[in-house]
């Protein structure tokens, strides 16, 4: 017989006669919630809390070493009728408290029963390690007789006037960074830069030391006790913790949000201070050391900290805010209730909500944390299995069967085999069942567009590039860079003096050989062979220099569009002979060199699929129609363009010792396509986007597949 | 006594956990392997050795067969458990068994009783002579000096399987005797202390809980031991003399069937406001209209209450502490359970204007048995009777929990195939089963089916009085007091004769069930006369063709069907059995969806070809759901037992 709601229980003879009560070491003070009194049972040794009712606490609170169980009860119904706790109520508490070891009965304990519930204890704090390995914390010491120590001396800290001293801090430091905003982004780009992440990790382990101190020091300023500091490893890198859950029984909700806020008010503070150190010092250590610090108070604050979503300080915060203790719990039973009731139709189904704006809010809340878990695990796994290789594959699956396929298959068993739902069991599962079928179907059965994205560099099919041909500096641009020109046209002017004072010296000598010839003809004929021979080489060379010199006027070799590299005022520039001046590019025919990731080439071997999209930097608005022309057939390891690689800002991964930038750390396959009309305006070496559309495929086959390739790449199998 | 023996008196098993997960598929593997053919071939060689043994000692003298008893005795009082010894035992056993009782064990028998020495569960067809492998088996375990209780389904069958062995344990050197219900405490005692004890399952329970409560803190063997030292010669009461070995007969009504419910010892103790109260809340509940104030669901058997003003306008003066809201609701949903689940001869029965509980898997009364607090009340509100003073619980224990603390459990039922999983996983018991002795010769022909109970009844009196014209004996069973009632006055008034077995009139149980055999006999009996009912026949109803046994409905367990089907074609005896069905019987309406049903007597009334193959499905069906939804419940009280062991272990056990 179910004893939901009823008085009497089959099982209260075991406790009736028993005299039970609170342990001495107990401490209960009394809180209020949307002012609602309730009362928080503290036990100081094991740092657990316990909240009950008034009404449950009337109970508890005539519990004495000299009644029993039942007289308590008895005297309960006399003393408050309207809302006395039942029966089976009386023995959960009473359990709940024993489990909590907050209770002290006559009897003398079992001690098997004690030693067995120490090594599930155990066994289950093992466990909670193991689900939680990610966030895995390891106690090393207990600050508490330190924090005694210094907060006397730093009392002051918590003063009006310290606060706003903070307030001015913290808007002079955000005044400084968006003073230098360009290039404060610019170094945030740097610290994520994959040489910049131990600076980075430095960053972050000293601001969450402070981030932590600052709980430990405010909760223990309110007189809290602050007992464990340890390392937590957070996603495998270690990171400073601090146990301030004795704030959790402060009286005063101001109080508790203040040791939640710690944290950041002090991280905020470094945070500002690190502003101003970052923009009154030049590059250097000083410099990068402020700016991760930055970088690290900001986003970890946004994501983490503040964030409600996940339990962190942001959590605790909400939670103390909107007074509602236990709020993710509460958020959960309230989605349950929501889905039991509306969705399964269970009438049954309470919710513990009464009003009907908290029922929104913790419905959203519920709805939404659930939402972000998912993201941020998934995001997690996927870090896992693509960083960690090996033990990672491992890892990640061990995650995925603790975080999806767990839930999941508690989620089943919930719908076939839960209590709650024994009544309507059959819409339960046809609803449940029901929209994983159809989920599954459309993931499974309807085709999807299926297309992937490789970057690439137009190219024009045909093109001169036209190198300086000789030394000197360029003295006049006759036609701008990207105008067409005819075959022969002049391009621009050079002057070289060099060559000027060769001719010029060249010239005299020429005369004093015709002159010494002249001579020769009347004094010494012997000797005009010799010197014929001389002017001869003159001659030679002056002409060689005179065509030199003639090229100074750099001409067309085509006809096309004259494009040069680095756009602005050139002239002035000195060049050396073979320095690239400029290319010419025939008119209309350009093709778009990609870079295809070997494992997404596969598809394009097939040959089913020709068309593609092509977008180029810096005019992604415009689609540019493009055909499949061919796949090199080889694998190439160096880019058509140094634009692509990581070094010059591209997305494709290159090798690390390359100093030119093109050298990719994995091998790639080239295709080539070839582009269509378009208003768009084509230039020669622009990176852009190729985007080929394969056949439809279900979704599920897609990942299907996306998970072998990934697999195949990170490990070979 | 000696204080040590005193010690052993509450040594027990600690129950084990259920597994769970992971360790539940192995554990269902290691049953799979015990019950499989080479476990048993293992068993039936020791069994055959046995056998030879006990072939060879028909010959010797009836004073060297004492002799060597006597031997066999002290060798298995110093030894612990042995195999050697019990094959040793079980030949002795079933030579005396033989000489004294002149029935020549088969080596099935032998077979059987080696099993639940074992610690197993013997599967053996109805009628092969279960009685005799539990007498055998009993006596080799009461050789080794360890209590030995055999537990059967009920008192009748307790009492007339001790009395007839009573000679066999006798040569055996063994006192033997049977607790039952009407036993009074100081002759329990007195029957416990013998070597090997019949009894029910609820009464070994309720003394084991009485001894407890008994004992108190004594229960502490330490404890009791030190009381011995300091006040010696002071007796405790208790009736038990431990826990050691049990036979469990028709070990499935007992371990399953009636494992939904725990056991409850309860005291009466005035209570005014709680009977005030329940009157209030019956008056309610009269004023009440269903569909319109509250909601039925009848397969969940609860009650809700959807007109929640009702509470509050009705405001009579509710006493005491029965005012608040929540707590009248609670009373008001009792009344109308009351109203609509308990029956008048078929939950319980009326005697002397006092409510008797009846044992819906078996159709026995249970004498000083009551519901919970407020049920009970408000049954008898609903009854018009005295109300009685509330019980309330003093000690409570399920017979899962129970029957665990045993050192050695061993079972016996013609019925336990469809349990052999959680018989496994709860008790430990391996399910094996043992071939017939002779072969079965029952027919057991297709099911009928019947629109409403009218068609039925008209039906089962046609079939019965045709077969009782061709000289057969018809049983008719029924699963309740008032069905049993209806198919008597039809009997009646068609001017059949028969007998009526039912918790009602029970007087003469024994005499209707030696006449159920007679030429052209028709018995009429609930569930009593299922288990363990021995039916002979005369030699007219033998030529006849035998005992054919109609069930009126089927139960909501297939076992239970076969158990009353098993009353035919006992011991190679010819034989019939069928069952017939009316679409609104209680399997149906609970157990199937409305949609369902509606399908189903459409599909009647067409008379579509294949109809009969639906309607045998769909029985299939509703005892499959109704089968799951009892493990479910017994599932919870184990929950509920275990989270309360746990949880309440500070106030002792």
């Amino acid at each position: 017989m179910d004893e939901q709601g009823a008085i009497f229980s089959e099982s209260w003879h075991r406790i009736a006669a028993l005299k039970v009560h609170l342990r001495a070491s107990v401490q209960v003070r009394r809180q209020y919630f949307r002012g609602e009194k309730w009362f928080i049972v503290h036990d100081p040794f094991a740092n657990s809390f316990l909240r009950f009712r008034p009404a449950v606490w009337q109970f508890l609170a005539r519990l004495r070493p000299d009644r029993t169980v039942q007289q308590a009860w008895d005297e309960c119904l006399e003393a408050a009728p309207d809302q006395p706790p039942t029966q089976p109520e009386v023995i959960h508490l009473l359990a709940q408290l024993y489990q909590s070891n907050l209770l002290q009965s006559d009897l003398p304990p079992d001690s098997a029963k004690l030693l067995e519930r120490k090594d599930r204890r155990e066994t289950q704090q093992v466990r909670s390690t193991l689900s939680n390995i990610l966030f895995l914390k390891i106690p090393i010491f207990d600050p508490d007789p330190f924090l005694r120590r210094i907060v006397p001396s730093l009392k002051w800290l918590l003063s009006p006037f310290v606060g706003f001293l903070w307030i001015a801090m913290v808007i002079a430091g955000i005044a400084t960074v968006a003073q230098h905003w360009p290039t404060m982004r610019l170094d945030a780009a740097d610290a994520l830069a994959p040489d910049g992440i131990a600076a980075l990790y430095v960053a972050f382990f000293i601001t969450k030391a402070i981030h932590e101190f600052g709980h430990a020091f405010i909760c223990r300023a309110l007189g809290g006790e602050v007992h464990k500091l340890g390392i937590m490893f957070f996603l495998m890198s270690p990171m400073p913790y601090v146990d301030a859950t004795a704030s959790w029984s402060f009286r005063s909700r101001r109080q508790r949000m203040l040791v939640g806020a710690g944290g950041m008010i002090f991280e905020l503070f470094i945070a500002a201070i690190a502003a101003f150190a970052w923009a009154s010092t030049g590059p250097g250590f000083i410099h990068r050391l402020a700016a991760n610090t930055m970088f690290v108070a900001s986003v970890s604050t946004v994501l983490f900290n503040i964030n409600p979503l996940v339990r962190f300080d942001g959590y605790y915060l909400l939670s103390d805010w909107l007074d509602v203790p236990n709020l993710a719990q509460r958020s959960t039973a309230e989605v349950k209730h929501l889905f039991e009731r509306f969705i399964c139709g269970a009438r049954k189904s309470r919710s513990a909500v009464e009003s009907a704006a908290a029922r929104w809010g913790f419905a959203s809340y519920g709805i939404g944390s659930g939402i972000y878990r998912v993201v941020i695990s998934y995001g997690i796994i996927q870090i896992i299995a693509e960083h960690f290789f090996g033990a990672g594959l491992v890892l990640a699956l061990g995650f995925a069967f603790m975080w999806f396929v767990l839930p999941c298959g508690k989620f089943i068993s919930y719908v076939v085999r839960g209590a709650s739902l024994s009544q309507v069991r059959g819409r339960a599962c046809a609803v449940s069942f029901g929209v994983l079928a159809v989920l599954l179907a459309f993931l499974g059965f309807v085709p999807m567009p299926n297309r992937f994205s490789a970057p690439g560099v137009v190219e024009a099919v045909q093109y001169r590039q036209v190198f300086a041909p000789v030394d000197g500096f360029i003295a006049e641009e006759h036609i701008q860079s990207v105008n067409d020109v005819a075959e022969g046209a002049t391009l621009l002017g050079m002057e070289n003096a060099q060559l000027d004072l060769e001719i010029e010296s060249l010239r005299s000598q020429r005369q004093e050989i015709s002159e010494l010839q002249r001579t020769a003809l009347s004094t010494s004929i012997a000797s005009t062979e010799p010197l014929r021979q001389r002017m001869s080489a003159i001659e030679q060379r002056l002409a060689t220099l005179a065509e030199q010199r003639a090229t100074l006027l750099v001409t067309a070799p085509i006809s096309g569009r004259w494009m040069v590299p680095h756009q602005g005022q050139r002239s002035g520039h000195w060049l050396q002979r073979g320095e690239p001046l400029g290319e010419i590019v025939g008119p209309d025919n350009f093709q778009f060199s990609a870079v295809v990731p070997q494992d997404e080439a596969a598809a394009l071997f097939g040959g089913q699929m020709t068309n593609a999209q092509v977008r180029i930097i810096g005019q992604s608005s415009i689609t540019i129609p493009a055909k499949l022309e061919r796949i090199v057939p080889s694998r190439q390891d160096e880019l058509p363009s140094a634009a692509l690689g990581w070094r010059s800002g591209g997305n494709v991964a290159v090798s690390a010792n390359d100093q030119a930038g093109k050298r990719t750390a994995e091998p790639f396959f080239k295709v080539i396509a070839t582009i269509g009309e378009t208003d768009a305006l084509l230039l020669h070496r622009r990176t852009g986007e190729i985007r080929f559309e394969l056949p439809e495929e279900p979704l599920l086959q897609q990942w299907w597949r996306k998970g072998r390739q990934l697999l195949q790449k990170r490990y070979r199998v | 006594m000696m204080p040590a023996a005193d010690f052993r008196k509450t040594v027990t098993v600690a129950p084990r956990k259920l597994p769970k997960g992971l360790d539940s598929l192995v554990a269902r593997g290691i049953g799979a392997a015990r019950r499989s053919s080479l476990f048993r071939s293992r068993l039936e060689k020791s069994a055959r050795a046995a056998f030879a043994e006990y072939e060879a000692l028909e010959n010797i003298g009836c004073a060297a067969l004492q002799t060597r008893i006597t031997e066999h005795r002290n060798a298995a009082r110093r030894t612990p458990q042995n195999r050697a010894l019990e094959l040793q035992g079980l030949a002795l056993a079933s030579e005396q068994a033989r000489r004294t009782l002149g029935l020549r064990p088969h080596f099935v028998q032998v077979l059987g009783a080696l099993i639940l020495l074992d610690g197993a569960l013997a599967e053996m067809a109805t009628g092969e002579g279960k009685t005799l492998v539990v007498g055998i088996a009993a006596a080799v375990a009461g050789w080794s000096a360890r209590p030995v209780h055999v537990v059967t389904a009920n008192d009748y069958l307790a009492s007339r399987d001790a009395e007839w062995l009573t000679p066999f344990f006798k040569a055996c050197g063994l006192d033997c005797g049977a607790v039952i219900g009407s036993s009074e405490p100081q002759e329990r005692r007195a029957i416990y202390a013998k070597e090997v004890v019949y009894t029910t399952g609820k009464e070994l329970l309720a003394d084991y809980l009485r001894d407890r409560l008994r004992l108190g803190p004594m229960t502490d063997g330490a404890r009791r031991h030190l009381r011995f030292i300091l006040r010696p010669g002071q007796d405790l009461g208790v009736v038990q003399r431990g826990l050691h070995t049990v036979f469990v007969d028709e070990a499935d009504n007992l371990l399953i069937d009636e494992a939904v419910t725990p056991l409850i010892i309860s005291q009466s103790q005035p209570n005014d406001a709680l009977r005030q109260a329940c009157e209030a809340a019956h008056s309610i509940a009269g004023k009440m209209e269903r569909h319109v104030d509250y909601r039925v669901d009848v397969a969940m058997q609860s009650v809700e209450i959807t007109d929640r003003n009702r509470l509050v306008l009705d405001d009579e003066a509710v006493p005491g502490i029965f005012g608040p809201l929540k707590w009248r609701e609670d009373l008001l949903n009792q009344a109308l359970k009351a109203r609509e689940f308990f029956h008048r001869d078929r939950q319980y029965v009326v005697d002397e204007g006092k409510l008797q509980l009846v044992d819906e898997s078996t159709g026995r009364l249970m004498p000083n048995r009551s519901w919970r607090q407020g049920l009970h009340q408000a049954v008898e509100a609903k009854e018009g009777l005295e109300m009685s003073d509330p019980t309330e619980t003093i000690a409570r224990m399920s017979f899962q929990r129970f029957f665990r603390m045993f050192q050695r459990i061993g079972g016996l039922t013609g019925t336990a195939r469809e349990a052999r999983d959680e018989l496994w996983l709860v008790y430990g018991l391996a399910v094996i089963a043992v071939a017939t002795n002779k072969p079965l010769r029952r027919r057991e022909m297709p099911d009928r089916f019947f629109a409403t109970q009218d068609e039925k009844w008209d039906a089962v009196v046609l079939d019965a009085k045709r077969l009782s014209d061709a000289g057969r004996p018809v049983l008719i069973g029924t699963r309740t007091i008032s069905a049993s009632e209806e198919i008597s006055r039809r009997l009646f008034a068609a001017g059949i004769p028969h007998r009526v077995l039912n918790a009602v009139r029970h007087h003469d149980e024994a005499t209707v069930i030696a006449e159920a055999g007679q030429h052209r006999g028709i018995t009429v009996a609930t569930n009593m006369a299922g288990r363990g009912t021995d039916i002979r026949l005369s030699s007219e109803a033998e030529k006849a063709g035998g005992l054919h046994v109609i069930a009126t409905e089927r139960n909501s367990s297939r076992r239970i069907d076969r158990q009353l089907f098993g009353r035919a074609g006992r011991q190679g005896d010819p034989g019939s059995a069928q069952a017939f069905v009316a679409l609104d019987d209680e399997l149906f309406l609970r157990h199937l969806p409305p949609a369902e049903q509606r399908a189903l007597a459409a599909l009647l009334r067409a008379k579509v070809p294949g109809a009969h193959a639906i309607l045998r499905a769909a029985v299939a069906q509703a005892q499959r759901r109704a089968q799951s939804r009892a493990f479910q419940q017994r599932r919870s009280v184990m929950a509920a037992d275990s989270w309360m062991e746990d949880a309440l272990s500070f106030c002792g056990a």
